[in-house]
């Protein structure tokens, strides 16, 4: 089978290395303390010390973007696990056995999916309360619906297929088919759907956070210092470019990757 | 048969909108906390407390509370301010029109450029141009909204200085100005959207361009500008049309937070305030309110589709 | 003579080697006589259609020869005045009923565009010669097909449109690439009677194109064997049908089914 051979998948994977990469890396090591400050550095710009200059606390600007790229990457691939398993599970049983659950969790599902996932993740977040491990299970929640949606619909194409009716005729039980028989087969859909669920996650993080309730400090993420930058947006603009590019970048490489699957599906 | 269908329609929208208001009515049922003490504080006595209880119907069981909760709510009245202690109603009646003028100008941009620049590629496949599209398309779609305001802010307020950054001026004293200084964050809203809508007019004329009405329509001696317009446009506008509606709920999301960027006190910044003071009547009644909008903008965007795509319809048939 | 076609080969260049679909073709027509074109699938006889409708896309496509309308060469004609011909002088109809008619327009609309396209005409004078064509094409109830839209009519209902449609100008000549394969067999003959009823009265050249030589020698006054792009055989139908001369034409006549159409 010939791989995914186009060139919108090697752009993809080479922007989402680089920003996986980069937060691999600052796991473990940054430049300087993400939160010391350093008084003498105040704002100071772009410098061979400061390779992204300082903010108006004297903190090391490049080593908060990293920290920032690890939380937003951490969250939203939490926040998608959580989207993804949780929506496989009613999207599979709801496909798969149909009858009067299906209605009732599809009419909720619509319900829910007509509604904006960022204001839905408002609605927890102002029940939860903020801080990046309720931001996550915030998002996560609200990104149920979509999966499941996408899910169901798949798995209901797959229930008519020749090879399902036949695993049923050799004894397989329900959840083997489902799992060990279906799964695999809408997982090309699921997949590209993950991809994208991964970049509205970013955008949605990125979006709390900027509005002051998703991470909370001293936890850096690029969506507040994006926030923190506008303050000082004539004075020192790269504050708010860098942060705001690494964004674009890193949902730039998902949706490159996804596109390029989905490319190459149709080829 | 047409009626039957709307009217079918019509009961469906309304049952979202029950069971939205029914879970954002739970869900701050279950957390914690008296809503009479957070009105008189901590150090109110017990009888008084037990007292405004009563007064605001707290006593009641939840279900009657709901329902009386979602009566009031159809009359207008959506409760009374924890913090501000004066009637939801009276905080976002005149912040409703600012994020909905942003939203709309958003909107109406989009579907313009959209349709204008879809074309436009469609006509020119495989040539620079379609090249280009495509890659400031990608790179727009991966553009946040609210990075976009910032960066129009710096370009166009600081820089260019085409408009005061944070001079929001009231649609009450000034109605040009007031559209005037929403045009830039309802472009930054659009830009996102827009990009996406042309891609997907574009991959749909380029679909419908390959069907055998097309031919048919050649042979008939149409040239290839009037298959375009005649034909093929309004069969490729059916997936577009779904995806504005889609679109918009989005849109009326991604205000809320590039209002904050332009410093705008419409629906998004009553939302927020009121979710950091745990403000419950006044978030439970902005989201409710969008809700109504999204749900309100998908019903007619349905009615759009149905009036395009005929074969939708279950009218009677010929056969 | 209306139309003739003189050595007409057509090369597609979309591949590395060049595929020579339809290889030195001559034919010719007179007015309202009904010719045929047989052969299977692949043998060209739809490219030479095409070709003469006006249809085949210029790209990647190499053609030689003349093909000469009342006139004017075709192949050489600007794409504008052969915008001319198209649905005024010459009429199309296709195979697919089911998607060779726009699936968001009004019948009405398609039937007479042609005109729209053609002629100076009003609006009620349009909708008039729609409606007549469509009562033509024996469409009962025409006023309500003219209000409806292709998904609410049949396959054998949307290709009386298409008929009425091609038919509404008063083309010279019509072209009809298998309009009866996508059909069952009793809508198939009633189609076959239609199209015959129509160049009696009108007097127009049909020009059908089929796989199916027991149709063609029913329509057609002559037929051409269409195989791997070249012609092989021609000559009246009935004597082509009866007294084949080549082994090719002696296969599609064994393969025809033994179902004797005319019993019924």
């Amino acid at each position: 089978m010939k791989k995914y051979k186009n060139f919108n998948f090697i752009m993809g994977v080479i922007l989402t290395g680089l920003v996986v990469l980069i937060a691999i890396i600052g796991c473990f090591y940054t430049p300087y303390d993400p939160d010391a400050m350093d008084a003498v550095a105040k704002n100071s710009g772009i410098s061979m010390d400061h390779w992204m200059g300082c903010d108006n606390f004297g903190r090391d600007i490049f080593s908060r973007i990293m920290e920032g790229i690890r939380n937003t990457f951490l969250i939203s691939l939490f926040t998608v696990a959580i989207g993804t398993i949780v929506g496989v599970l009613i999207g599979a049983v709801t496909g798969y056995f149909g009858g009067w659950l299906d209605e009732i969790l599809m009419r909720i599902n619509d319900a829910l999916f007509a509604f904006p996932s960022v204001l839905l993740a408002l609605v927890v977040i102002s029940l939860l309360g903020t801080g990046m491990f309720r931001v996550t299970l915030a998002l996560g929640i609200a990104f149920i619906p979509s999966f499941a949606r996408i899910v169901r619909s798949e798995i209901k194409k797959q229930v008519t297929q020749d090879y399902v009716e036949s695993a049923k005729l050799m004894g397989a039980g329900n959840f083997r088919i489902i799992f060990v028989h279906i799964l695999p087969n809408i997982l090309p859909v699921l997949l590209s759907s993950i991809m994208i669920g991964f970049n509205n996650a970013v955008l949605a993080e990125a979006g709390l956070s900027y509005l002051g309730i998703g991470v909370q400090p001293p936890d850096a993420s690029l969506g507040r210092m994006l926030s923190e930058a506008q303050s000082f947006l004539f004075s020192m603009p790269w504050y708010a470019l860098f942060p705001g590019t690494v964004i674009v970048i890193m949902v730039l490489g998902f949706a490159l990757m996804a596109e390029g699957i989905t490319q190459a599906q149709m080829k | 048969m047409k009626v039957k269908y709307y009217c079918k329609k019509f009961i469906a929208m309304l049952l979202t909108l029950l069971a939205v208001s029914f879970f954002v009515f739970a869900a701050f049922e279950i957390i914690p906390g008296d809503p009479a003490t957070s009105i008189l504080g901590t150090n109110a006595t017990k009888e008084s407390v037990q007292a405004l209880r009563e007064e605001m119907g707290l006593n009641a069981p939840f279900l009657s509370r709901y329902f009386s909760w979602v009566l009031s709510c159809c009359k207008g009245d959506f409760g009374i301010s924890y913090s501000y202690h004066i009637p939801v109603r009276e905080m976002i009646a005149d912040k409703l029109p600012i994020t909905l003028t942003m939203t709309v100008l958003a909107m109406l941009m989009t579907m313009i450029v959209s349709v204008l620049l879809g074309v436009f590629l469609a006509k020119h496949t495989r040539s620079v141009w379609d090249k280009c599209g495509y890659v400031v398309n990608q790179i727009a779609m991966a553009i946040p909204a609210f990075f976009l305001g910032i960066l129009f802010t710096y370009l166009f307020g600081l820089i260019l200085k085409w408009f005061t950054p944070g001079g929001y001026i009231s649609y009450q004293k000034n109605f040009v100005g007031f559209l005037g200084y929403l045009i830039m964050p309802s472009i930054a809203i659009a830009i996102p959207k827009c990009a996406m809508s042309v891609k997907l007019l574009r991959s749909s004329i380029l679909t419908e361009a390959g069907k055998d009405y097309v031919r048919t329509a050649y042979s008939r001696g149409n040239s290839t500008s009037q298959v375009l317009y005649r034909h093929v446009l309004k069969n490729a506008m059916i997936p577009v049309i779904t995806f504005w509606g889609m679109a918009l709920a989005d849109m009326s999301a991604g205000s809320i937070v590039v209002e904050q960027v332009f410093n705008i006190p419409g629906l998004g910044r009553i939302l927020l305030s009121s979710i950091s003071n745990r403000d419950y009547p006044v978030v439970e009644a902005v989201i409710v309110l969008i809700a109504f909008l999204v749900v309100i903008t998908n019903f007619l965007v349905d009615l759009l589709y149905r009036k395009m795509d005929h074969r939708m319809q279950d009218g009677e048939d010929l056969k | 003579m209306l139309l003739e076609i003189k050595q007409l080969t057509i090369e597609f260049h979309d591949h590395l080697v060049p595929e020579t679909v339809v290889k030195n073709v001559t034919m010719s027509m007179e007015e309202g006589e009904i010719v045929g074109i047989v052969g299977e699938s692949g043998s060209g006889k739809s490219m030479t259609a095409l070709s003469v409708a006006g249809l085949l896309p210029r790209k990647d496509m190499k053609k030689k020869g003349e093909i000469w309308f009342e006139g004017q060469e075709l192949l050489s004609l600007p794409r504008k005045e052969l915008r001319l011909l198209q649905g005024d002088e010459i009429g199309m109809i296709f195979q697919e009923p089911m998607t060779a008619l726009n699936p968001t327009m009004k019948i009405g609309k398609q039937v007479e565009e042609s005109l729209y396209l053609h002629r100076d005409l009003s609006r009620t004078e349009r909708r008039e010669l729609a409606l007549s064509w469509l009562e033509k094409v024996e469409l009962n109830d025409s006023e309500r097909v003219y209000e409806s839209y292709p998904h609410e009519l049949s396959g054998g209902m949307r290709q009386r449109v298409m008929i009425a449609a091609a038919m509404v100008a008063g083309p010279k000549l019509l072209i009809a690439d298998e309009p009866t394969t996508a059909l069952d067999v009793t809508v198939q003959a009633q189609i076959i009677q239609l199209l015959k009823k129509i160049n009696e009265k009108n007097n127009t050249a049909i020009l059908f194109i089929s796989h199916d030589l027991s149709l063609v020698k029913d329509l057609c006054d002559r037929v051409y064997v269409m195989k791997d792009g070249e012609v092989v055989e021609h000559g009246k139908s009935e004597d082509v049908f009866y007294h084949p001369m080549e082994d090719y034409t002696k296969q599609l006549i064994a393969a025809i089914p033994v179902i004797d159409l005319e019993q019924d």
